[in-house]
């Protein structure tokens, strides 16, 4: 053992703490033959000492009395105030401090929702089923402006080719700038009479939202009613529907509610949903969104709304 | 009747909690010694020491759910929270405190054998002894007051102050050889370390 190895193991050679043996035996030979570890050694053997007697000294000193009862006094103020505000809420924390309950209400409102949605859906099928298929004719391309008659153009635009552009509809000063159309401006067309007759939908009018100037747009996500197919969930998800409600021009003015219309499916660039105070997702700043774009009998553009599908 | 003398401190602080001054005075009395000790070994100063073992007690009465018994026993936890007021106190920037001179007025020598400091067990040995480790460095201090005075275990001393086993080893070693280097000066200048009766802590 050498000297450093001797201060290492001093400490626990003085407190005669250490269980090894060896390393006792072999620090003591150490410090016989060198005389500056065995007064290092006795230095800390005093040490140790002096410690020991101070601490057998002080190990009856306390707190003075007054420290306990300041504490009681405490105590009790505290308990008193305790006692004094009432734990109003204390039922009720109980019985929400079960997780079991919390569960279990939890998956009662779950249930109850699935179910409720279930119904709903259901009998929108029924619903629409019941109803006769819409005519769609050639001359439904011009399709009477009377509420409640009108199909929903988002749902028989769909279904059609685009069939090339109709009159382009030219914007006259005070409408809104929309960007131009990207591509294939899809109009409403009679269906081809070889194909499969449309789905019975049921008829919706075209709902109208307020101008954009009065700040109350609002989103309006509706349902297809595809429910004859049961895809799973995500794939609904992805084929939902969504179309807002038409968001009037502001030159549209009086004539609104009163002309023969006409819709225009046309695509748009997604920075247009801004331009109406829509929420745009800026990741998919570079995909087109499509629009339908009802005009009037002169062509000009009245409202537009803008569909997902 | 069980009686609380008998009781864990866990049993006793669910006493307390519940509203039980008897528990909390037994809890109270089994502590207060060594928080005191501790206290006074840390400031030199019986009101600062009074002061610090009240507040570690308020402490624990106020805020019951902070001590976790699966972390360890309740006295390292008080020895914890002393020597945070501790700290504190001396954050305040005071600690210009008087040391007692009187500490070994009862004292009866002890033989040292082959003492080369002086009879460190006298009285007078043991007045410089004290005053020698008031002006240890903190963080020496409190492993000196833990292990050696208050005779803790390493592995106690390093719950309650919060580090490594083998940190509270080496901070012991060189207090201890700080101890010996300072009462050697102070033997070297018998009235060098008695003059002062006022000495700044920090």
């Amino acid at each position: 053992m050498n000297c450093a190895e001797f201060e290492a193991c001093l400490l626990e050679l003085v407190a005669e703490e250490s269980h090894a043996g060896l390393i006792h035996t072999e620090a003591r030979s150490h410090a016989s033959s060198c005389s500056r570890c065995a007064a290092r050694l006795a230095e800390e053997r005093v040490l140790v000492a002096g410690l020991r007697a101070w601490a057998n000294t002080a190990q009856h000193e306390t707190a003075s009395a007054h420290v306990e009862a300041a504490l009681l006094t405490r105590f009790r103020a505290l308990e008193r105030t305790k006692a004094a505000v009432p734990d109003i809420q204390s039922p009720n924390r109980a019985l929400w401090k079960a997780p079991r309950y919390v569960g279990l209400a939890a998956s009662i409102l779950l249930l109850f929702g699935w179910a409720l949605i279930q119904f709903t859906r259901k009998t929108d099928v029924e619903q629409a089923q019941r109803q006769p298929a819409p005519k769609l004719s050639a001359s439904s391309e011009q399709t009477a402006a009377a509420p409640g008659k009108i199909p929903s153009l988002g749902r028989v635009a769909a279904g059609v080719d685009g069939a090339g552009p109709q009159s382009g509809p030219t914007q006259p000063d005070g409408l809104v700038a929309l960007p131009p159309p990207e591509r294939g401006i899809r109009s409403e067309t009679p269906r081809d009479p070889g194909r499969k007759p449309a789905r019975p939908v049921k008829p919706r009018p075209p709902q109208v939202s307020t101008p954009v100037t009065e700040g109350r747009l609002q989103y309006a996500a509706r349902s297809t009613g595809r429910t004859e197919r049961r895809p799973v969930e995500a794939e609904r998800t992805a084929n939902d529907h969504i179309e807002t409600e038409f968001i009037p021009f502001m030159a549209a003015g009086p004539r609104f509610s009163s002309e023969q219309r006409q819709f225009v499916r046309v695509k748009l660039p997604r920075s247009a949903l801004q331009v109406f105070g829509l929420p745009m997702n800026m990741e998919r700043a570079r995909e087109p969104v499509q629009a339908d774009v009802m005009l009037g009998e002169d062509g000009r553009a009245l409202a537009v709304r803008f569909v997902r599908e | 009747m069980i009686d609380p003398q008998t009781l864990s401190d866990e049993e006793l602080l669910r006493l307390t909690r519940a509203g039980d001054e008897h528990a909390f005075t037994v809890l109270y009395r089994r502590h207060q010694g060594p928080v005191y000790r501790f206290a006074l070994q840390m400031s030199g100063s019986q009101s600062v020491a009074d002061d610090i073992t009240q507040e570690v007690f308020l402490a624990l009465m106020r805020e019951f759910s902070r001590f976790d018994s699966s972390r360890g026993s309740l006295a390292p936890y008080l020895y914890g929270v002393a020597r945070n007021q501790v700290r504190r106190h001396m954050e305040r920037g005071k600690f210009q405190v008087p040391i007692h001179d009187d500490g070994g007025a009862s004292l009866e020598p002890i033989t040292a054998p082959g003492d080369p400091l002086g009879d460190l067990t006298l009285r007078e040995g043991l007045s410089a002894l004290r005053q020698a480790i008031l002006t240890l460095p903190l963080h020496y201090r409190e492993v000196v007051a833990l292990c050696d005075l208050e005779e803790m275990s390493y592995e106690e001393a390093a719950r309650s102050i919060g580090c490594a086993v083998g940190t509270i080893r080496s901070r012991l070693h060189r207090a201890h050889a700080l101890l010996i280097q300072k009462l050697r000066d102070a033997k070297e200048t018998p009235s060098g370390v008695s003059r002062n009766s006022m000495r700044c802590f920090k």
